[in-house]
């Protein structure tokens, strides 16, 4: 028997990268899938890539607004009767700069990409698991949300936030039978990455394969980190065999983190 | 074919409790398992692995699994045998397995080492503090690892699971973690297609520790 079978899972930014590599693992191990992300067309092309039929339906919602995280969550419900599985992938930065230079609007960016978008599908998700005693919200957070970094201080404040809101919310719903995890990547090789990627290496003037060996340079595999083993470990935490498991902040970055 | 399939595994500790659960569990994903109970002496813990390779060809998977949790005595009146004893059940134990693990999987350039742990590598254990630093320490000993061996196709990892009454009182879901959650993750770390995850504590502990 598939480890997902029956489930019924919503992953937010699910068209392109990780959370497209978690859609198809989902999928793969029997969940019905709601994926989402802004762009209609791009949705429209994972779903005729994934070829998942009736078990996968695409959702364009822009979940920086409560008002669209809450139509997804509604529209996943109406669809499939149910969330089992929240995967909050969505979030993002922009207009880094350092600390002394950085605009409020930095900072609002990150905040809202990452931590609210989590904040307001988590609220919402919740509501719906809590009376069935089920669920599982996974978040998918990063190495930036246990280690700082230069020239990124949005996306690391946002980051830990959504790390220290899963403990708190872990510690609410645990006995309820709902485990709320945060997986911690390490950089990957992705198409958001390389669009942002190569934006910031042309600042710097280097390669874009110059900039992902400065991440290289950090983990233990001196390799970036690979998009299906944080579906691998995202399927575990779905999985009945991951009820054991609630609060955790798991590094799966080649062995970057210190903790 | 299960995730494991053609892999051979030296479990020890792997007669009883979670290391048998391991081991169960990598058979039913088609690994060759080879096990041995409790084993802190070194020669015990060579002998498995060298035994392993020498019988099977090769040594993909290395669990080491021994022990239960040692209380001992409070820091004031403990021995320095008791602190000894627990530190090479606990820790040094770990060292041998490890060191002879890599002695077979380096000149092959892969392999992985899973390092079945407690919560208290994370939390303090008042009454067993011998224990609580051969837990610590079995941390940054993996962690260190980890980065020895990391471009060499071998990770290592530690696995950290609640084991008595004061950690499952911590748990945030009111109940104890079981064998068959704890041997899910051990598959997923010793899976040969997994190469990301590598020095990472990985916790199946309820949310037990703070971080």
């Amino acid at each position: 028997m598939r480890q997902l079978e029956g489930r019924v899972a919503v992953v937010t930014a699910g068209s392109r990268g990780v959370g497209r590599a978690i859609v198809k693992a989902f999928l793969d191990e029997g969940a019905s899938v709601v994926l989402n992300g802004r762009s209609e067309a791009k949705g429209q092309q994972a779903l005729d890539e994934l070829g998942a039929g009736a078990a996968a339906r695409f959702v364009a919602a822009d979940v920086t607004r409560r008002e669209e995280c809450e139509r997804l969550l509604d529209q996943a419900i109406a669809a499939y009767g149910r969330i089992d599985i929240l995967v909050n992938n969505a979030g993002g930065a922009a207009d880094n700069a350092p600390v002394a230079e950085m605009s409020d609007h930095c900072l609002r960016v990150a905040l809202d990409w990452c931590l609210w978008s989590t904040f307001w599908c988590t609220r919402r998700a919740l509501n719906d698991m809590i009376p069935r005693g089920w669920g599982r919200v996974i978040n998918i957070s990063s190495l930036e949300g246990k280690c700082g970094k230069p020239i990124t201080s949005s996306y690391v404040a946002a980051k830990h936030a959504v790390n220290g809101l899963t403990k708190s919310c872990a510690e609410e719903v645990g006995e309820v039978g709902i485990t709320v995890n945060a997986l911690c990547p390490g950089a990957m090789d992705t198409d958001i990455m390389r669009e942002v990627g190569v934006q910031i290496a042309d600042a710097r003037g280097i390669s874009y394969d110059q900039f992902l060996d400065v991440f290289r340079a950090e983990a233990a595999t001196q390799e970036v980190t690979d998009t299906a083993d944080v579906a691998a470990v995202a399927v575990l935490l779905a999985s009945d065999a991951g009820s054991g498991i609630t609060g955790s902040l798991i590094s799966v970055d080649g062995g970057t983190a210190p903790y | 074919m299960g995730a494991l399939g053609g892999q051979i595994a030296a479990v020890t500790g792997g007669t009883h409790g979670v290391g048998r659960a391991i081991a169960e569990a990598y058979e039913r994903e088609g690994a060759t398992v080879v096990v041995n109970g409790d084993a802190p002496a070194k020669a015990a813990v060579e002998g498995l692995l060298d035994q392993t390779a020498n019988e099977h060809g090769a040594l993909d998977i290395v669990v080491l699994s021994a022990g239960e949790v040692t209380d001992g005595d409070p820091i004031a009146s403990l021995t320095d045998d008791d602190w000894q004893r627990i530190l090479d059940l606990h820790l040094n134990h770990i060292f041998w397995g490890i060191r002879r693990a890599l002695h077979h999987m380096i000149p092959r350039g892969r392999g992985r080492i899973v390092v079945v742990s407690t919560v208290e590598g994370k939390l303090p254990r008042p009454g067993a503090s011998a224990y609580a630093a051969a837990k610590h320490g079995v941390n940054g000993l993996v962690k260190s690892v980890a980065r020895e061996v990391g471009t060499q196709g071998i990770a290592v990892n530690a696995l950290l699971a609640g084991s008595t009454e004061e950690s499952h009182a911590l748990s945030k879901l009111g109940r104890r973690n079981t064998t068959n959650e704890v041997a899910k993750v051990a598959v997923l770390l010793a899976s040969p297609s997994v190469t990301s995850i590598t020095g990472c504590m990985f916790p199946v502990d309820g949310g037990t520790m703070p971080y």
